[in-house]
């Protein structure tokens, strides 16, 4: 296993999905895009909401591959969270009546094909997977 | 995330977008955005050809510009995101409230359409 640990300030998304894509996972380009936007999606919102305003924190970002798939473990040590409880926006009907923003979990729980949380020393783990292309 | 725009002939204010649309990009170009469209009864089309990265953040810049102009009875469509930036707008279902197009004059004929 890898990881990496990024200041948790609004460059930490672009930062995070760089190294996702310099490090050799094995994923499909399709699948590749997925996980960019799983990472990129779950790091935003730990970077805007996991904190008050002003703080300093750090959120680290773990890979695992085995054969089948790559598993992504992002670590935090904000509120406790779990983005399997965030409901997203009812489904727009027209753009009078759409809502803005809160679809980026919602994103993450329709594309990971396995999205897992615990709370575990005070920390936040979220973990997802892709399979690899065999 | 770089921004350019061009007033075309027929009074369509075309938007380029360059660049990852990510939280840091959506807010680099959000005030930008939002007040070259900040106009009466205006046109506009967004060019995603070079926006290499959508997320949610984005996509809520993108629907709050195109809900200030309609309500200023304006009309807001995006042309030619990238497979993957395509994908987050099927997704999230903004294609059904926000019109994509695949070119130019389609984009064009759609706004023209309802002026």
């Amino acid at each position: 296993m890898i990881s990496r640990t990024f200041a948790a300030d609004h460059s930490a998304p672009r930062a995070a999905t760089a190294w996702l894509r310099s490090q050799a996972l094995g994923l499909s380009e399709a699948r590749f895009s997925d996980a960019e936007l799983c990472v990129d999606e779950l790091v935003t919102n730990v970077v805007r909401y996991a904190w008050p305003e002003g703080e300093t924190h750090a959120v680290t970002l773990s890979l695992a591959r085995s054969a089948s798939e790559v598993e992504i473990t992002l670590e935090d040590d904000g509120r406790p969270f779990d983005p399997n409880d965030a409901p997203g926006p009812p489904a727009p009907r027209s753009l009078e009546e759409a809502v803005p923003g809160g679809r980026g979990l919602m994103l993450v729980r329709a594309i990971a094909p396995r999205l897992r949380y615990e709370r575990r020393d005070g920390r936040n783990r979220t973990t997802i997977a892709f399979p690899v292309e065999s | 995330m770089q921004l350019e725009h061009t007033d075309l002939e027929d009074g369509i204010r075309m938007i380029r977008l360059k660049g990852r649309m990510d939280l840091e990009g959506s807010e680099s170009v959000d005030l930008k955005l939002t007040s070259l469209v900040a106009v009466r009864k205006g046109f506009v089309i967004v060019d995603l050809a070079e926006v290499e990265f959508l997320s949610s953040i984005g996509v809520s810049v993108i629907v709050r510009v195109a809900r200030a102009l309609s309500s200023r009875e304006g009309r807001l469509v995006l042309l030619r995101p990238r497979p993957n930036v395509a994908d987050v707008l099927t997704r999230t279902q903004i294609d059904q409230i926000i019109p994509v197009f695949g070119d130019l004059t389609a984009a064009k004929s759609a706004l023209m359409g309802t002026a």
